[in-house]
């Protein structure tokens, strides 16, 4: 095996000759049909021969390095057509030494389709070597876009709620990384990786996938020192960290071939790794990122405006909405707040603060059924307002400070599953108070003075 | 055509001619080439950038406590234990590796390495290193997120700061706070989008405009200068003699005569300039209300320490910088000079820290008190770092430290940062670094991102081409975001 690659890698040498001579004798072909190079006529035969020789001899080379391995489609299509240059330049020398009659018009037609060949041959050959999209990386974009290889489908950001561990994380880097001899034709070892059957299975030696980690084959043998000879894989790119991590996270959360990715613990390590490699966002994501909701009218917007609300959409091309009074003139008089029913279902940030706002405009607040953040700090309401805020089940900050708000109303939080913080100084609550919410509610921050 | 008439002369035949023929067949090659460029140039509006973010943002706003004059990390935040022994021994070349060095002190004979000058301990849950110096910062350990692995291009003040303030070490680019201005615009119409504060009657390097300036963009996003004393804002009231209807009238008028030079012309600059005639207006109003503190009780003045009743000093101005922030500005900035400790490291630091310490750690705890760290984001840091070796003596008691652009420490705080958290580190001599390094334009690009813009799209086409805050660089720092 190892001679047999030590020839092979003198492929990429010698096959310049049949490459350098064909072209020879191509441009002898072209030069003696002028009277002044008639005599490079003579030469063309013995070129040809020279080029048929070196055509075969770098097959055969080829051959021989073919057993590395390489992307089967690429290879395949390189190896014919080598095969079939060879075998154009071998019909060529046949006819010009009139082993074979051709006439001068197909003995051209020939020449041609075989450089044509040539041509294809050797850009695959190149391929196979540096990768695809070698030649065209540093293309001027509109040589790119017109001839360089199609982009490929970068993984799409998925939504960690719909995407499986195993389909999209773990069969991947198998597939690409073990996949190529553990398919279900070769099942080297007697290994199926491609598969679900494949990998329950096991291989020749039993299962691959145990209990943890450290005990499953499948693990054992990526992580191996790389010279090991049970390292795998044996050639190519051996597993990156990422890929190592993820798959002794998978195994160690039981190898589960359909759960999903939200549903298992992630460190806080892993978590990034995922974002940074399959730039899949694993961070739970605020209701106003999964939810999608109609736009309000423009009209309605510029009315909210004259009024002196400041309305905002979260972000471009999301319709939630950001409103407060912010930079409402001092004095100037409040907006009526139930004007902001037509909109309650798109605000998700509200903030009143500061303004004359009593427990009757909480009505129409806690109608508001997408609300995440409210800010009423600084305002008239009282505990038993707190009753009309209890509906809103995707509240996760409520700012109270400088309220008349006692123990009494924060307790009543105490249903608000969502809720993280709650911003309590200058309020009537006390520490007992807050204790017992959190008795209740043990994720919730309570700010109180600092 | 008489010489009265050159304002028409904007368009001579010769003109015309030119610029319908070659103008029209421009734009219509550029339409072939990027359809999307004729419909992008009409949709931006008149003042300039879109008044949304990009993606959903983690804070609305920005306090940067900026430290003119580079702190040492050694003595504050990045703590080296093992350099005290080594104190008095040379700096290795495999850790220098022939970095160039400014002029004070590249003709030293030798660089002998100096130990941490404070005493540290850890604090909170996180165990954060910090300095006996910053007793008030390491209170609220557990509330900020250190980067140790800053790094900037620049070795000295004024590129450096020009660097982190505009992504260029070269004077002309906007400011970051004229980038936000620009993109998010301002919340409250009465006030700017971009504030700045700079700690009055400090010595040290000079702090000029340009690094708030708006650079190419329209002039109305360069930061507006708070000044301690009777007039916060120069040239904002009325002269004696003209009263606020009179005043309102002028400004007026002045519009229809600039609206009529705009219809001549169709310069932005004059938007942009009718614009801050008619914000200085409002300011008129809402500015004497900003800077007024006096009605903040007692017990917020003790937070923020003793100077905090002399106008002008870093205190006071933090102070402000919250009730900027409660009024909706977007970027306010502060600026406090002095910590460029070449010489009497020893003798010095403790002043600045004592200056500093207590309010701005009191900015933050009043910030989360109020609800408002959750959307506003604090940064507290200097330009670059300083040297691990000595400036001058190493024995002597007044020694120093000179400019150290390998590594300097930053620290956040709310807005959507990771709490209790230390992002990079450094080798044993703080003078590389050894783990997730972090660019200046990284910083920048993480800044923007965190305030919902994307660096890449946040962009202002000048001079032929689209210009961003972070030219062609930065990478968002996702570690560091909660």
């Amino acid at each position: 095996m190892d001679l047999v690659l030590f020839f092979g890698r003198f492929h990429p040498l010698v096959v310049h000759l049949p490459i350098g001579l064909l072209t020879l004798a191509y441009l002898i072909f072209f030069f003696s049909r002028r009277p002044s190079f008639e005599y490079l006529e003579k030469a063309l035969g013995f070129v040809l021969l020279l080029s048929t020789i070196s055509a075969v001899a770098s097959i055969s080379l080829g051959w021989l390095i073919a057993e590395q391995g390489y992307e089967a489609e690429t290879l395949f299509r390189h190896r014919w057509l080598g095969v079939s240059v060879a075998v154009g330049s071998l019909s060529l020398w046949l006819a010009q030494t009139r082993t074979v009659t051709l006439s001068r018009r197909g003995f051209a037609v020939g020449f041609h389709t075989t450089m044509v060949l040539l041509v294809f041959t050797g850009h695959l050959g190149g391929n196979l070597t540096h990768g695809e999209g070698y030649l065209f990386e540093y293309a001027p974009n509109i040589v790119k876009n017109t001839f360089g290889p199609v982009q490929k489908e970068s993984i799409q950001p998925i939504h960690p709620d719909s995407s499986t561990v195993y389909d999209h994380l773990i069969s991947p880097i198998l597939l690409g990384k073990c996949g190529s001899c553990h398919d279900s034709e070769q099942m080297k070892g007697g290994l199926d990786i491609t598969s679900i059957e494949g990998l329950t299975a096991g291989g020749n030696d039993g299962s691959v996938i145990n209990q943890s980690a450290e005990s499953s084959e499948l693990f054992l043998r990526v992580t191996l020192a790389p010279d090991h000879k049970k390292f795998m894989p044996t050639r190519g790119t051996p597993l990156s960290f990422t890929e190592i991590n993820l798959l002794k996270w998978w195994i160690d959360n039981g190898a589960s071939f359909d759960s999903k990715l939200s549903s298992l613990q992630k460190s806080g390590g892993l978590a990034t790794m995922i974002q940074n490699d399959f730039g899949l966002d694993v961070k739970r994501k605020p209701i106003y990122e999964v939810l999608e909701i109609s736009d309000i009218p423009d009209e309605m917007n510029e009315e909210l405006k004259e009024l002196g609300f400041s309305v905002k959409k979260i972000y471009d091309g999301n319709n939630f909405l950001d409103v407060s009074l912010v930079g409402l003139e001092v004095g100037a008089e409040i907006p009526e707040i139930s004007l902001l029913e037509n909109i309650g279902n798109q605000i998700t940030w509200l903030d009143l603060s500061g303004y004359e706002i009593d427990n009757s405009a909480l009505n129409v607040i806690g109608e508001m059924e997408h609300l995440t953040k409210l800010k009423l700090h600084s305002t008239k309401i009282t505990d038993d307002g707190i009753d009309q805020l209890l509906s809103l089940k995707y509240l996760e900050s409520l700012n109270i400070y400088n309220t008349e708000i006692t123990d009494k109303g924060l307790k009543k939080l105490e249903t608000m599953e969502k809720l993280k913080s709650v911003y309590v100084w200058q309020t009537a609550v006390t520490a007992e108070g807050i204790s017992d919410l959190k008795m209740s509610l043990p994720q919730i921050e309570v700010i109180d003075g600092i | 055509m008489s010489h009265c008439d050159h304002t028409n002369s904007n368009y001579s035949r010769r003109d015309f001619l030119t610029k319908t023929s070659l103008g029209l067949g421009a734009a219509t090659l550029a339409s072939f080439l990027n359809p999307s460029d004729l419909v992008a140039a009409t949709k931006s509006s008149g003042l300039g950038g879109a008044t949304v973010p990009h993606f959903a943002p983690k804070a609305k706003r920005v306090i940067y406590l900026f430290q003119s004059g580079a702190p040492t990390q050694i003595d504050l935040f990045d703590y080296k234990p093992e350099l005290s022994q080594l104190t008095g021994q040379e700096l290795p070349d495999s850790i220098r590796k022939g970095q160039r060095l400014t002029g004070m002190s590249a003709g030293q004979v030798s660089f002998p390495v100096v130990g941490p000058q404070f005493k540290f301990k850890q604090h909170g849950q996180s165990g954060a290193t910090i300095s006996e110096l910053m007793p008030y910062t390491a209170e609220i350990a557990d509330e900020l997120c250190f980067i140790k692995s800053m790094h900037t291009d620049a070795i000295n003040h004024d590129p450096a700061i020009t660097f982190l303030q505009t992504g260029s070490q070269f004077p002309g680019r906007p400011s970051v706070g004229a980038w936000l201005s620009y993109g998010l615009g301002s919340e409250n119409q009465n006030l700017p989008g971009f504030v700045v504060l700079v700690t009055k009657d400090k010595l040290g390097q000079p702090l000029y405009s340009r690094l708030w300036g708006n650079g190419f963009l329209p002039s109305e996003h360069q930061g507006v200068q708070f000044r301690a004393g009777k007039n916060p804002v120069l040239y904002l009231s009325n002269p004696p003699g003209v009263n606020k209807s009179d005043r309102q009238e002028q400004i007026e008028h002045l519009k229809n005569l600039q609206s009529m030079q705009h219809d001549e012309f169709g310069d932005p600059e004059i938007h942009a300039r009718i614009a801050q005639y008619e914000m200085a207006y409002r300011m008129q109003t809402s500015v004497p209300e900003v800077m007024d503190t006096s009605g903040e009780p007692d017990y917020i003045y003790d937070m923020y320490g003793p100077e905090v009743k002399k106008p002008g000093t870093f205190a006071a101005n933090c102070l402000l910088a919250r009730r900027l922030a409660e009024k909706g500005v977007k970027f306010i900035q502060l600026f406090h000079q002095g910590w460029d400790q070449h010489g009497a490291l020893r003798q010095n630091l403790p002043k600045q820290t004592k200056e500093t310490d207590q309010p701005s750690a009191a900015l933050i705890k009043d910030l989360k008190q109020r609800g408002m760290l959750e959307d506003t984001l604090v940064i507290w840091g200097g330009e670059f770092g300083r040297t691990t070796y000595s400036q001058g003596d190493v024995n002597s008691i007044y020694l120093g430290r000179d400019h150290h652009p390998n590594c300097f420490t930053v620290f956040m705080a709310g807005g959507g940062v990771k709490k209790g958290y230390t992002h990079g580190a450094t080798d044993a001599f703080s003078y590389n670094v050894v783990e997730n390094p972090v660019h200046v334009h990284d910083f920048n690009a993480t800044l923007l991102h965190l305030l919902g813009m994307d660096h890449e799209r946040l962009t202002y086409k000048f001079q032929g081409r689209r210009h961003r805050l972070t030219d062609v660089h930065g990478h968002v720092v996702k570690d560091i975001i909660a």
